[in-house]
């Protein structure tokens, strides 16, 4: 069991950083949450781990929105790792300004919407995405078009300075 | 057929649709100019969206985020505007097909034409290949007197054959020269409405590598291409005029020059690798009589272990985890910061039952040693006897807990008076 859950963690934990950084934009939240995610496969090993893992890490990034009050307690110690440096959740997009601009743009984009994309932009097929969200397989390329033609559109106003509501 | 919608033309590109909806698309797509437009608009969108998620990289994991399915990073274009006007091209991966635009006259005529290029081409292959089989087979004199033609036919012949692949052989082998027939040729042009795209062989460009499937999904992608390549070559088979033996004829031919040509060049890189081999070998002999101990080469160092190795965790867990797996706040030594928490196999901890995993609280001294608080929820029945080790290990009501790690007893005894 260990060792299958290790062999899980080696496998999917930075697909699993890298989506939930796309979706919360703060790499330490990501990380966090990732670990959440392995944490309950410890307690709950999942059949078929790659959709449950993604599953399970966006129910805590919706969780996690509305659960604010003990997010600073649970990285307490997580912080204080000297191999990683402390710094502002989003002092490496500040830096690029395009990324900020295409996070900024991801963000106008509805929930189904953006997660779609995000699974998309992990491998997931149609079926894995529609088995990971409650969707219809069938329903699956008309969200993704919606999604992707709303990320350009809101990524094209956000470099001319505009708000484009989803 | 009805126009098509956004979403059929996004689930098309990404691979998602079977070959019978692929075939009934891009009979529309011929007649339909207005689902032409839309397919070149949604591929501009496709794209740019592909290439934008693409750009949010978590900052320190993009090297090791190439997991499967995922995706490197793709690089931000400097000014949009410019970008967009041209869009990088969909990446390869799963969709199959490439649909055309609606054909235009031009395309028309250039399918028209073609053939009767292929026909040229055929006719100076064949005109080669009756040259070099006159030469071969006549006396010395007719030998003599077409030498010259055999030798300077070979360029024209051999050329054409790597740009316009003409045989099926060609267009089935795959490789650089299979590519090359697929995508620009002419003939494959006369094919286009339905032209596969074989997966790229060798070194694959930064894009499509970022965009490949999983081992299993890739053989299958390509044998589904194969299989389009087969049936592409089939019907190729099936439109040719009948001039199979003037082919076979011709195809003999090269191939009798190719291997004569091959055997010129064994012969010479033979001669030249014994001057290289004889130069090598006084070369070496030089440098023996001048450095007789010779130093041995630099063994590379081993790659140092993770932090989480070192401390023998799985996977590092938060307050949160920690207090669920004890049941209770986790326990600290008072007065130092941890530098992480995990979850460690329970036959690494002495006296812990092995069954389950231990809480582990990694320190690390001044001197970089680390040091590791094991805890673990104790259950009825549970021996809490300890080992035989003179290591810390005790209980804190329902907790069981060892102190041990890279420093000496007497230091961890110590600091077991600190753990709250």
């Amino acid at each position: 069991m260990t060792a299958d859950l290790a062999q899980l963690f080696e496998q999917y934990y930075p697909a699993l950083v890298r989506m939930l950084y796309r979706r919360t934009g703060d790499r330490d939240r990501a990380e966090d949450l990732a670990q959440e995610t392995f944490a309950r496969a410890v307690s709950a090993p999942p059949d078929n781990p790659r959709p449950w893992l993604f599953a399970v890490a966006l129910n805590l990034v919706r969780e996690d929105g509305r659960r604010t009050v003990t997010r600073g307690r649970r990285l307490e110690l997580l912080r204080a790792e000297q191999d990683h440096p402390a710094t502002g959740p989003d002092t490496e997009v500040v830096r690029n300004e395009d990324a900020a601009r295409v996070r900024a743009a991801l963000a106008e984009l509805n929930e189904r919407d953006r997660e779609a994309l995000l699974l998309k932009a992990e491998g997931f097929n149609y079926e894995e995405i529609a088995a990971t969200l409650g969707l219809a397989k069938g329903a699956v390329g008309t969200t993704l078009a919606r999604a992707r033609r709303r990320l350009v559109e809101a990524y094209r106003a956000q470099e001319r300075g505009e708000h484009v509501a989803s | 057929m009805s126009h098509l919608d956004e979403g059929t033309l996004h689930a098309l590109l990404d691979g998602e649709l079977e070959l019978t909806e692929v075939k009934e698309i891009q009979a529309h797509l011929g007649t339909c100019s207005a689902c032409g437009s839309r397919l070149r608009q949604v591929k501009e969108f496709y794209a740019e969206a592909e290439r934008l998620v693409g750009a949010i990289e978590v900052p320190g994991l993009a090297a090791a985020s190439a997991g499967p399915g995922g995706r490197a990073p793709v690089p931000l274009a400097p000014a949009g505007r410019a970008e967009r006007a041209a869009p990088p091209p969909v990446p390869a991966g799963p969709p199959i097909l490439l649909l055309p635009d609606n054909p235009t006259w031009a395309d028309q005529s250039r399918r028209v034409v073609a053939p009767l290029k292929w026909v040229a081409v055929l006719a100076v292959a064949v005109g080669a290949g009756f040259l070099v089989s006159e030469a071969r087979r006549g006396s010395e004199a007719a030998r003599l007197a077409t030498t010259p033609v055999a030798e300077s036919a070979p360029a024209p012949v051999l050329s054409t054959e790597e740009a316009t692949p003409s045989t099926d052989s060609a267009a089935l082998s795959g490789g650089a020269r299979g590519d090359l027939a697929l995508a620009d040729s002419e003939p494959a042009a006369a094919q286009r409405e339905v032209r596969p795209v074989t997966p790229a062989p060798a070194p694959a460009p930064p894009v499509a590598a970022a965009k490949a499937k999983p081992p299993d999904e890739v053989v299958d992608s390509a044998n589904d291409a194969n299989d389009r390549v087969v049936e592409l070559a089939d019907r190729k088979g099936a439109d040719a005029p009948p001039t199979k033996d003037v082919r076979a004829e011709a195809a003999r031919a090269l191939e009798e020059l190719d291997q004569e040509r091959r055997v010129a060049r064994a012969a010479a890189a033979t001669a030249a690798l014994d001057s290289v081999r004889r130069q090598d070998q006084a070369l070496r002999r030089e440098r023996a009589a001048l450095a007789p101990a010779a130093a041995p080469a630099p063994v590379a160092a081993p790659p140092q272990p993770t932090l989480e190795q070192r401390a023998e965790t799985y996977i590092r867990i938060g307050l949160d985890e920690a207090a669920r797996q004890l049941g209770r706040p986790v326990h600290v030594i008072e007065g130092m910061s941890p530098l992480f928490m995990g979850l460690a196999q329970g036959r690494t901890s002495p006296g812990a039952d092995t069954t389950r995993p231990v809480v582990r609280v990694v320190y690390q001294d001044a001197q970089g040693r680390l040091i590791l608080l094991d805890q673990q929820r104790i259950r009825p029945g549970q021996s809490t006897a300890a080992p035989a080790s003179p290591e810390p290990h005790w209980t804190m009501g329902e907790i069981l807990l060892h102190l041990h790690g890279e420093i000496g007893p007497d230091v961890l005894r110590t600091l077991r008076s600190r753990v709250r």
